[in-house]
């Protein structure tokens, strides 16, 4: 059965603005994939309409049947990760196949601290 | 706190809503398909004629019948004959379809054409020969194929994506890719439906209104002539909405020595509701009775009897209503998707964030001004559409024709008119307020940061009885629900400035805030926003008040690096 997997260095979720993300990419294929695309994003959830925004992704053509990949992804200044009463802003990478369409997502969470930003903090 | 999620294949949902997602499609497609294939036949067929035989032929009669129908009633009928091959052949076709006009004039400009004893050239099927026509019809019809061609489109594409199998993998788990969404089809979206809507919004303005307005203004220099009413009748016209009704005068007049006829009563020849009000008209003007009629010099078959505005030429305005809102979204498109070329990531997020230094004054979100126009033209708009309804309402009305059901159903149109012109009253008089002006020490704070904030009423702040100036977070989602789009906003953070009954802190001021570190910064999306606003409120008695907005731009911590722990 085909797979795909991502693991971030030391299982880190948790990523300041500005730091590295690094990580690896494993899969194997029961057949010829055509591409694999790693994307890093942000997405938001909640009352209003979705918005995505990818910031930074990665393509691999033809990957093989199996292999393993290091990544590195550079957190940018912004958005953070939020959770207010109408919108949540969400941070993954995604792992994406073709053709077969495997996702392996990891969610992270992008911020000063290592808590999700609640904008009515701090008044 | 992290989540991952593992997915082995997605699927595309149940049978039965595929189903259903599928009759759907399956409609529009054969639906746009029949179109198609008979616009497409039509368009054959008129590109053939352009294959036929040039032949010279004798008009025998020409002349305007009137039909029974009320719709189109105005037929040109030409008679002619023609030899091919020592063989004498007649025809009455003008075109391969016959065709009638609502309109005398049009009618009689064709016949006109065709004047008997008169020699002309005729276009001959060589296929068959009794098959003659004098013209061809415009290719332009091609150019209709495409509206049919849009519902084949969306049909067609619509099957396609539902029944489009995967690939692959057999396993379906329904998880799908947050990411893959992430195409900017909104965008591509709105300017599509932006352009369709202007160039709809301009194609009935100029095809339809344009030349109506146009007539009536040359029509203040057309010659008065004295006409003979020869017939006069209500034209009903049948349609799914019901019935509406036409004025129909058909007059004769001489103009240098020639008999023109014409049924044009005004320039809106458009058909409504409300039989009374047209039925006193056709009532002054019996079978033959003496006017006066306006003639046009530079063509005379052009005529009407009343030349004088009417209220009614203002539903010319309408279309433009499309084209404002069309140009509006196609701008505002375009501008998103200009703003978004193809960046870096750090070009991506830090652009959010300008940083240009040194204070700044900052702008109003909405300025008075703004305000009163904005409220100006939707009052304009909306009561010069609804005091048609209400004057064609109150017309029937006083001829005893009571309808109450349009009546009621004209009550929450009045009452939104009503608020527009007391809305622009109310804006009005804000026009004449002191305005605030603030001035920021630094134009994009960031979190965590001290930020000197100077305020300074310009104009008569004496009015000003109280002035509390604040600081909100704000939450803004967009969302559709049905057909409408809805924002929310919701307020988490509000800190005051300050708060006062001062006159001369009233006047002018200033105050350092310090922007909390724990709180979320700035951020905007197509459809969801954190802002930042400082709002200036200023009680005014027996007054609108001063009510003011402006955002401000807060930007993220310093990134320090890498870094974080587990």
């Amino acid at each position: 059965m085909s797979w795909v997997k991502l693991n971030l260095v030391e299982d880190k979720m948790w990523f300041e603005p500005g730091a590295s993300l690094q990580g690896q990419v494993a899969w194997s294929f029961d057949s010829e994939p055509d591409r694999l695309e790693l994307r890093l994003f942000w997405y938001t959830e909640g009352r209003g309409t979705q918005d995505i925004s990818i910031i930074d992704s990665k393509v691999l053509e033809e990957p093989g049947l199996n292999g393993s990949m290091e990544l590195t992804f550079r957190i940018p200044e912004g958005p953070y990760s939020f959770s207010g009463k109408l919108i949540t802003l969400k941070w993954a990478i995604e792992a994406i196949s073709e053709p077969e369409n495997l996702v392996e997502r990891i969610e992270l969470l992008i911020g000063p601290r290592p808590v999700e930003i609640n904008p009515g903090d701090g008044f | 706190m992290s989540v991952r999620i593992r997915s082995e294949g997605s699927g595309c949902g149940g049978i039965a809503g595929r189903l259903f997602i599928t009759v759907f499609f399956f409609i529009f497609f054969a639906v746009g398909m029949l179109f198609t294939v008979f616009v497409v036949g039509e368009v054959i067929r008129t590109v053939a004629t352009y294959g036929w035989d040039e032949i010279p032929c004798e008009i025998l009669l020409s002349q305007v019948k009137e039909a029974s129908s009320d719709e189109d009633p105005y037929i040109p009928t030409v008679r002619y004959q023609f030899e091919i091959d020592g063989a004498t052949y007649e025809s009455d076709r003008i075109w391969r379809e016959a065709k009638g006009f609502s309109d005398y004039g049009e009618a009689q400009e064709i016949v006109s054409e065709y004047p008997p004893g008169a020699p002309a050239t005729c276009l001959v099927d060589p296929d068959q020969p009794r098959l003659a026509i004098l013209k061809r019809n415009s290719l332009l019809l091609v150019l209709v194929v495409f509206f049919p061609l849009i519902f084949v489109g969306v049909g067609g594409g619509g099957l396609y994506f539902v029944w489009k199998k995967d690939r692959g993998s057999s396993q379906k788990t329904g998880l799908e890719s947050i990411s893959r969404k992430a195409r900017g089809g909104g965008k591509q979206v709105g300017i599509i439906l932006g352009a369709i809507f202007t160039l709809v919004g301009i194609g009935i303005f100029f095809g339809l209104f344009l030349p109506v307005i146009l007539d009536f203004v040359d029509a203040q220099s057309w010659q008065e002539t004295p006409c003979t009413v020869i017939s006069s009748s209500v034209r009903s016209h049948d349609s799914d909405d019901g019935t509406t009704y036409s004025i129909d005068i058909l007059f004769e007049y001489q103009y240098q020595d020639h008999t023109y006829r014409s049924n044009r009563h005004s320039f809106s020849n458009w058909s409504s509701s409300g039989y009374s009000s047209k039925k006193r008209v056709i009532d002054e003007f019996p079978h033959g009775a003496q006017t006066w009629c306006w003639v046009n010099p530079d063509r005379p078959s052009q005529a009407v009897i009343d030349r004088d505005f009417q209220w009614g030429y203002l539903i010319a305005l309408f279309p433009l209503v499309f084209t404002i809102v069309g140009l509006a979204v196609l701008v505002h498109s375009l501008r998103a998707v200009r703003s978004e070329p193809n960046k870096s990531p750090e070009e991506r997020t830090s652009s959010l964030y300008h940083t240009p230094s040194g204070p700044i004054v900052l702008k109003p979100q909405q300025s008075p001004a703004m305000k009163l126009f904005g409220m100006a033209i939707f009052s304009l708009i909306w009561n010069g559409i609804v005091s048609v309804f209400v004057w064609n309402l109150v017309s029937e009305w006083m001829s005893g024709h009571h309808q109450w059901g349009l009546a009621l159903f004209l009550v929450p149109f009045v009452l939104v008119g009503i608020g527009t012109l007391v809305g622009m009253v109310y804006f009005a008089l804000g026009f004449f307020n002191p305005r605030p002006r603030l001035t920021l020490s630094n134009p994009t704070p960031r979190l965590g940061e001290r930020v000197h904030v100077e305020w300074k009423m310009s104009g008569r702040s004496g009015r000003i009885e109280k002035l509390s100036i604040t600081f909100e977070g704000r939450e803004s989602a967009t969302y559709r629900r049905g057909t409408d789009t809805t924002t929310d906003h919701e307020t988490f953070a509000t800190h005051t400035i300050i708060e006062t009954l001062n006159e001369y802190e009233i006047a002018q001021g200033s105050r350092e805030i310090e922007i909390p570190e724990d709180t979320m910064h700035s951020f905007k999306a197509d459809n969801n926003s954190i802002s930042w606003h400082l709002k200036v409120a200023g009680d005014i008695p027996r007054w609108p008040d001063v009510d003011a907005d402006f955002e401000v731009e807060v930007r993220p911590l310093r990134a320090r690096g890498s870094g974080g722990i587990r």
